[in-house]
């Protein structure tokens, strides 16, 4: 269900206001509703970082990494006269660039329903390690085989390490939903994982690893 | 076993790593400045012809005609039914009774309440509340004037949402703006009239030695007469604005507090909550169920928004919820398919519509049936050519060949 675009007005009206950022991000979230293509640069030299980030963990080292990554400014960039509270300009980047990737996923689990074969492609830059590629490859093919809307609840909360309130506040929706989606992820994680239990010995030795 | 998936996480983020690395990001900056620059030229070209076009088409009097707003007559439906013109509505005693209007205006007469409408044109609505209490939220920007009365008092409105209350026994009149700005004059009022804005609100005695005959009211052996709403009334006198806190379970679903909002909802009377809400609150009090996990009560909100509202714009939304409902929370996607098929049958055109489509479509082929789902993909293509999923729906299309 499209639950995340849905909802995503709900939640910039009703969440309750974050605690003010710094002078600089007011002053930015105030140009970008003033002129948003003037002030394109300066959201980018501001959010670059953050963006790739969350698009890297959410999707995984995807090979259509900058694609997404492009789609995330342009739609802040369009939209930067709609955005309601300035101290919320942080926020408001993060949930655009979760809608994006979750809009991508559901599209790849629509196009795997048609397709059953569709590769998983991992960003060249990963090339470089071969035996690191082989394990985000295969991580990868199992993130690919959870919902979207499973998926990002499961990575934004086990991979990027954020809470349950803070899933939930990204994601539009309440705190009860976050909950259920991300059991309902961990439940299709613990069958997937145990098809596979050398992954996940490899991944504990990777991390172990000086 | 979450602490495998914890486990596993953890070692994902750090094998991932925090991006594609600095380098890669003043390349993705110059291809964004590059897209913006291409899209502001696109604009332009896109944008002049069309202007062009407009200007000439609006100066043809027969397109001027078209155009002109006071040609097309608003019309009026209560409850579903057609409205005649000067029409008087009784409110039962026991649910409320709801005027459509053409323009997307809408009025919730409240149980017991009685009002007319007296004028209604393109230009012009006039209606007179004679005893009791309603909700009116008119559409802003119609280019209609909207007025109504109560007792010797008119509230003349541009587009708001308000709610007024007339005591035509004690001649006590309540006006609650809940957005925008109403004007009330009348006796006892300054001229021309005092402005009440959002979230203000009027009372207003009737000064005793003026009152006129009262207006009539149902018969108490048929309809028993309204009594005032609110204990105590105030000393006659001019009016007071003062701020008018919404109703806790309201207060408490603004405030993302949704198993609370369903906590005071039940102590209110759920029930008669669901029976009684004007469509915004009922949609409300559905979302705030459906959010705080309460599956049942959330689809007998949306039961009775759908029975008592039909057509509008909050029960075409029901529908859309309550595929929501069937497909996340009762694992039912034949259920799903069908309530996605009722909301896209009412709202084919409208900003949810495209991802109602693919939502179809995926529930379609999930539930095997391919021949539904490239039906769903073709009208996916023929009202969102370039939506997102019109690449998914193409392929859907050429995958089988169609019969």
């Amino acid at each position: 269900m499209s639950a995340l675009p849905a909802q995503r007005k709900h939640a910039q009206q009703e969440r309750p206001a974050e605690p003010p950022q710094d002078a600089d991000d007011l002053a930015l979230a105030a140009a970008l509703r003033e002129n948003p293509t003037a002030t394109a640069e300066r959201i980018h030299a501001r959010f670059a970082k953050d963006v790739n980030r969350l698009v890297w963990r959410l999707l995984g080292a995807d090979a259509e990494h900058h694609d997404l990554v492009q789609q995330v400014f342009l739609k802040i960039i369009v939209n930067g006269r709609r955005l309601r509270d300035p101290e919320r300009l942080s926020s408001w980047v993060q949930a655009i660039t979760v809608n994006t990737v979750y809009e991508e996923l559901r599209k790849r689990d629509l196009r795997r329903l048609l397709h059953r074969d569709t590769p998983t492609n991992l960003h060249p830059n990963l090339v470089r390690d071969v035996e690191l590629r082989d394990l985000l490859l295969r991580a990868k093919a199992m993130m690919d085989k959870l919902p979207a809307k499973e998926r990002i609840v499961f990575v934004l909360h086990h991979v990027e390490g954020r809470t349950l309130a803070d899933v939930a506040d990204l994601c539009g929706f309440s705190l009860a939903t976050a909950k259920r989606r991300l059991g309902a992820a961990n439940r299709r994680f613990e069958r997937l994982a145990a098809g596979a239990p050398d992954l996940l010995s490899l991944f504990s030795r990777e991390r172990d690893a000086p | 076993m979450s602490d495998a998936a914890k486990r596993f996480g953890a070692a994902l983020a750090e094998a991932l790593g925090e991006g594609p690395g600095k380098g890669a990001l003043p390349a993705q900056r110059e291809r964004l400045l590059a897209a913006l620059a291409a899209r502001r030229r696109w604009s332009a070209r896109r944008v002049a012809p069309v202007l062009a076009a407009a200007a000439i088409l609006a100066s043809l009097p027969v397109v001027h005609r078209l155009l002109d707003p006071s040609k097309p007559a608003v019309t009026a439906s209560v409850d579903g039914r057609a409205l005649a013109s000067a029409s008087t509505i009784e409110a039962p005693a026991s649910s409320a009774s709801v005027l459509d209007f053409s323009d997307g205006s809408q009025l919730v007469l409240e149980p017991k309440s009685q009002a007319s409408v007296t004028t209604l044109t393109g230009e012009r609505a006039h209606l007179r509340l004679q005893a009791g209490q309603l909700r009116a939220q008119i559409r802003k920007r119609t280019g209609m004037t909207w007025t109504i009365d109560a007792g010797p008092y008119a509230i003349r409105v541009v587009g708001t949402t308000f709610r007024v209350h007339w005591d035509e026994t004690r001649g006590r009149l309540r006006v609650d703006v809940e957005e925008g700005r109403v004007q009330i004059s009348g006796r006892g009022l300054p001229a021309p009239g005092l402005f009440v804005d959002a979230g203000g609100s009027l009372e207003q005695l009737e000064p005793r030695a003026s009152r006129e005959p009262a207006a009539p009211v149902p018969d108490s052996a048929t309809e028993p007469s309204v009594g005032p709403s609110t204990p105590g009334a105030p000393p006659p006198g001019p009016a007071k604005a003062s701020p008018t806190p919404p109703p806790d379970w309201l207060a408490l679903a603004g405030a993302a507090k949704y198993r609370e909002a369903v906590v005071a909802a039940e102590a209110l009377g759920f029930e008669e909550l669901v029976a009684r809400l004007p469509a915004n609150d009922l949609l409300t009090l559905a979302n705030a169920a459906r959010y705080s996990g309460a599956r049942g009560r959330a689809r007998q909100a949306l039961r009775g928004l759908r029975q008592r509202f039909p057509g509008s714009a909050p029960a075409r939304l029901g529908a859309l919820a309550l595929a929501r409902l069937a497909e996340d929370g009762d694992k039912d996607p034949a259920a799903a398919a069908r309530w996605l098929r009722t909301f896209l049958k009412e709202s084919p055109t409208g900003d949810l519509a495209a991802g109602a489509r693919a939502d179809l479509m995926s529930l379609s082929l999930r539930l095997g049936d391919a021949a539904a789902a490239r039906a769903v993909a073709r009208d996916y293509l023929r009202h969102h050519p370039r939506g997102p999923h019109a690449t998914q729906a193409r392929e859907l299309i050429q995958s089988t060949p169609s019969k």
